[in-house]
């Protein structure tokens, strides 16, 4: 093929000396760097959500609600469910305080751990002991604070759910009124108001090589 | 005791130096937008980097090199058109020209469709092979036959026009 001939006979000299200069590879190592250390985050703390959750999350469809369902607390037969709140790491020590205030003031909350960075790459660590290469990858500062929480009782926890939502302020990430979420044990609706400040899911606190750690609250 | 530090990647650099060359000119023959053809490179590379101890060990690294790296150019020409869409046609695209002295090889192929351009110049600039050029494009072999053959005439059409290729972008 002449016309082939001509075109790589064109090239040649570009292809030994391209226009476009390569990037330095030490910058190209960094890029590597970075992009495993996001890949690896982002997997670390998706299969650690996964692995603290009894259950995804489930239907983000901005579909009208179905009525709220309310199961029963692991464990017990008392109507209730467990949540954790992941709090964006950007939030202050002011913003912290009404949270901490509402939950522990909150007559249905029967059980509060809240888990530091620190407490929560603990965590990760024995949850992940068997990866070298993923601990390795994720800091401490890669992980969020988080509040476990007991709730029980009926519908009053997702009226309550939609009090404290508020006092989390109006930082990170932010969950869609009506979304449904649900878990083995129950099922539950994203109030009105949404619930802003972290991310809800499931929890099971027993059972768990790996337990929740922190300070407990309540 | 030695400073050195072991290379955590060995054979990496060499093979960096010997392909960077031909992938980024394929690149920008290809697109015809050097910053696409040098964004793309890079991304390619950074994930040969990232998956060396793997990459290394096939058949052909540099052809999975150029098929990462014609995946970051769709992805971009989707964003792009995607783009182009949302703003409904209130802003021009921008490209970028193709930078001296590449501008002989592209007055060759540039007004060849898309397909036929990428399947040449992965052919007789990359050098790959057939089976290669399949591979990085995602397409079947036969595909590449018929492509190139349509290519060739095509060329051979617009080199009777104008047997000088000019020296830079024409139009």
């Amino acid at each position: 093929m002449n016309e082939g001939n001509d075109l790589s006979r064109l090239a040649a000299p570009l292809v030994a000396s391209p226009p476009i200069p390569p990037t330095p590879l030490g910058e190209l190592r960094r890029r590597a760097v970075r992009r495993t250390r996001r890949r690896m985050t982002a997997i670390g703390v998706a299969a650690l959500v996964i692995l603290i959750g009894a259950g995804t999350a489930l239907g983000l469809s901005g579909r009208e609600a179905p009525p709220v369902q309310v199961g029963t607390t692991p464990g017990t037969d008392v109507p209730g469910f467990d949540i954790t709140i992941y709090l964006d790491p950007r939030i202050t020590p002011a913003e912290l305080a009404p949270i901490e205030h509402a939950l522990v003031s909150d007559p249905n909350v029967t059980g509060l751990v809240y888990s530091t960075q620190a407490d929560a790459y603990r965590r990760f660590e024995c949850l992940f002991s068997r990866q070298p290469q993923l601990l390795e990858s994720v800091q401490p500062t890669d992980l969020p604070a988080s509040f476990s929480v007991d709730f029980v009782g009926g519908k009053g926890e997702l009226i309550r759910l939609e009090g404290f939502g508020s006092a989390i302020g109006a930082k990170g990430y932010a969950l869609p009124p009506g979304s449904q979420y649900a878990i083995p044990t129950t099922s539950f609706t994203i109030p009105p108001g949404g619930v802003r400040g972290g991310m809800v899911y499931a929890t099971t606190r027993g059972g768990l090589a790996c337990p929740i750690t922190g300070t407990t609250l309540r | 005791m030695s400073d050195a530090v072991a290379d955590p990647h060995p054979g990496f650099e060499a093979f960096y130096a010997e392909e960077h060359g031909r992938l980024v000119t394929t690149l920008l023959l290809a697109t015809g937008d050097a910053e696409v053809a040098r964004d793309a490179t890079d991304e390619a590379f950074v994930r040969a980097l990232q998956a060396w101890r793997r990459v290394q060990h096939m058949d052909s690294p540099a052809g999975w090199t150029y098929r990462v790296a014609l995946n970051v150019v769709r992805r971009r020409a989707r964003r792009a058109a995607l783009e182009r869409r949302l703003l409904a046609g209130r802003a021009r695209p921008v490209a970028t020209a193709v930078p001296a002295p590449a501008g002989e090889a592209w007055a060759l192929v540039r007004d060849l469709p898309e397909r036929q351009r990428t399947a040449v110049v992965l052919r007789f600039v990359a050098d790959l092979t057939e089976a290669e050029v399949a591979r990085a494009m995602g397409v079947s072999r036969s595909t590449v036959s018929s492509t190139l053959a349509d290519a060739q005439r095509a060329l051979g059409r617009a080199l009777a026009d104008d047997p000088e290729p000019s020296g830079g972008l024409r139009g």
